[in-house]
């Protein structure tokens, strides 16, 4: 892939009808969110007590989470700590490896993609199963997903019709969504009954208990979980809350805000192994402290992962997830890992329009953690896009009345003198925009005429 | 392998200003919680078993074992034609069509109700079957997930779920297919209190 945001996103709108479909979709998702949002007399009072409650996760970290851990271990399961992927994936592997473990059944994380998890057990000879509908397709199509909490919503049902129909053996042409979907039911059902080991990722960790919860519409994460007598659950350490009623106010808002259904269908609120069985919890950093001790990046780590800010994303619906170069997409993904000077147009592929700010339910400073992406890479000569070279200019023209009054004279005689077709190679703006007409004075003289003395 | 020290030792500072934990809102529902959880219930998918009485429960079970389907009842006074003291690894559930549970709360905010693992024989037992019926007591029916949370107690040691209607997708093109893994379907029944069981 390309780490141009520009490029990749190009190969996207170029089917113009799937574009609009896309961002029709994720549209409707946002409006259901307004609708769950607005239903709560009290909703803005609770994003305002959840941004506050995770900022004090986030100033108690080490405190919150040696308590989780002990908790943990009192009610029975085993706390690991890794520092980073490669620690996070060795972890895992030991795990299964020791225990003879042949197959895997995973309900969906994010940290697995982050660490690339399910490449790692592979080469060892481990089976793995994305048992989530959107994972499995994407899975089987060999394909990253596109948005966090809908992965496959860049794909047709045609498209998973003839999938299914080659891996599944499902009728040819078929693409009901409810045959499709029964049909990957039973071939998982299979699955989870073979399977030896299960992992889920975490919502919320809850550090007084000892306990996580574990959010599914499919209810994958549970019939994993309670079939195997092994369940490894994995977390980025920011998942904590320090009580139940933490977790609580966030279940409230989770569902609502990410597909604006009043809950996920499974809220499993795991406090310990049952009889007989192996509950293991790995607690993952990998860059998290390295970015929390900057302060104007660290409240990306508020995040409890609703994709909201994805869905209401004008950059994303139109550009679709495949098109960012982090493999978590939108506001959310640009504020985490926009600093990357290795995918450094990543900042760029954002309006600042702020809209993911007004949805977040944690009140994450999207739009400002962007900018401040763009101002440090900036200062380390890292500007893509060709920005480097006119920003300078630029700044000098507008830092002087006569010179912009000069610009702007020369910029609307060549907008009225020039051919359209010229206008449409200025720094690519034009490609598919027309300039408005010029109007024939400036604004200056306008004023000076009309208004002056 | 990274120890809890190696861990810590990046962990030292934060950035961010030490900040007091907030006080929770007070969320509550000022409307008839029964009528409230019925209503969220149907629009999550679930339905409202028929009766307001454990016979009616009853009489449900005994119907769906005279179609000689597979009925889990783990409720006191419902008898399915599965013995739950028989159950001895969670796979041996694997062809139940109906699990008959005891709710211990119903959450009028979103139309789930929350089962216990200490009443469960296994705890797949809501997941793996392919129709859930859950039976609560209307008294039991609080009006938010705050008011709820403080009524399930202690969480460490077991494991629970709120269950808010059936299993259900929209992972292709966004169109909600009910039964994607769990129960195809959720009935509840909301039982008026009588004084006798």
């Amino acid at each position: 892939m390309s780490h141009s945001h520009a490029r990749n996103a190009g190969a996207f709108i170029a089917d113009e009808a799937r574009v609009d479909w896309h961002s029709a979709a994720l549209l409707a998702l946002r409006d259901k969110r307004d609708r769950q949002a607005k239903s709560i007399p009290e909703w803005e009072q609770m994003r305002e007590t959840a941004s506050r409650m995770k900022l004090h996760v986030l100033s108690h970290l080490p405190e919150l989470l040696r308590q989780f851990a002990r908790n943990c271990e009192t009610n029975g399961m085993v706390v690991h700590w890794a520092r980073d992927a490669q620690e996070h994936n060795q972890i895992v592997a030991g795990i299964l490896r020791e225990r003879g473990k042949k197959k895997l059944v995973k309900s969906k994380s994010m940290l697995t993609e982050e660490v690339h998890l399910v490449p790692y057990l592979e080469r060892q000879g481990i089976e793995c199963i994305e048992t989530d509908l959107g994972e499995r397709i994407l899975q089987l199509r060999k394909e990253p997903p596109s948005h966090i909490v809908v992965p496959a919503i860049h794909l047709k049902k045609e498209e998973i019709g003839e999938l299914f129909h080659e891996k599944m053996g499902t009728k040819a042409g078929a693409s009901d969504p409810t045959y499709l979907t029964h049909a990957a039911r039973e071939s998982m059902r299979e699955d989870f009954l073979s399977a030896d080991a299960a992992m889920t990722g975490v919502n919320m960790a809850i550090a007084s208990e000892g306990a996580f919860v574990v959010c599914t519409n499919e209810g994958n994460a549970d019939m994993g979980a309670h079939l195997a007598d092994l369940h490894i659950a994995v977390m980025g350490m920011e998942k904590l809350v320090p009580d139940a009623e933490s977790a609580a106010l966030l279940m409230r808002m989770l569902a609502r805000n990410a597909t604006g259904q009043p809950s996920t269908s499974y809220n499993s609120i795991f406090g310990g192994p049952r009889p007989g069985a192996e509950l293991h919890i790995v607690i993952v950093d990998n860059g998290r402290s390295r970015r929390m001790a900057d302060r104007r990046h660290a409240e990306i780590y508020k995040c409890i992962r609703c994709g909201a800010c994805i869905n209401t994303c004008p950059v994303y619906r139109r550009g679709g997830g495949h098109s960012y170069d982090y493999f978590i997409p939108g506001p959310i993904g640009l504020a985490i890992a926009g600093d990357n000077p290795e995918a450094n147009s990543e900042a760029w592929a954002c309006t600042l329009n702020g809209s993911c700010n007004n949805v977040c339910p944690v009140k994450v400073p999207l739009r400002e953690t962007i900018a401040y992406h763009r101002e440090q890479l900036a200062r380390q000569k890292k500007l893509p896009y060709g920005k480097g070279r006119y920003m300078p200019l630029l700044g000098k023209i507008f830092g002087s009345p006569m010179r912009l009054s000069v610009a702007m004279a020369l910029a609307r005689l060549g907008l009225r003198m020039l051919p359209r077709s010229l206008h449409r190679r200025i720094g690519g703006w034009g490609k598919s925009r027309d300039f408005p007409t010029p109007p024939a004075q400036s604004f200056e003289d306008w004023y000076r005429k009309n208004r002056g003395d | 392998m990274a120890s809890l020290e190696d861990f810590f030792s990046s962990l030292t500072a934060s950035s961010i200003e030490s900040t007091p934990m907030p006080p929770m809102p007070i969320a509550t529902i000022d409307a008839p919680l029964r009528e409230y959880f019925i209503e969220v219930l149907e629009m999550v998918g679930g339905v409202l078993g028929l009766g307001d009485d454990l016979s009616d429960v009853r009489r449900t079970a005994s119907d769906l074992v005279a179609q000689n389907l597979q009925v889990l009842s783990l409720v006191e006074g419902v008898e399915g034609n599965r013995d739950p003291s028989a159950v001895r690894d969670p796979h041996d559930l694997k062809d139940i069509d109906y699990t008959i549970a005891p709710a211990r709360l119903a959450v009028a905010e979103n139309g789930s109700v929350w089962i216990s693992g200490e009443d469960l024989v296994s705890r797949n037992a809501v997941v793996i079957c392919e129709h859930l019926i859950a039976v609560v007591d209307e008294s039991c029916i609080v009006g938010t997930m705050s008011e709820a949370i403080g009524r399930v107690g202690k969480l460490g040691g077991g494991w629970g779920v709120f269950v808010s209607g059936p299993s259900k997708t929209a992972d292709i093109e966004q169109a909600l297919v009910m039964g994607a893994h769990g129960a195809r379907s959720m009935t509840v029944y909301v039982l008026r209190e009588t004084g006798a069981g």
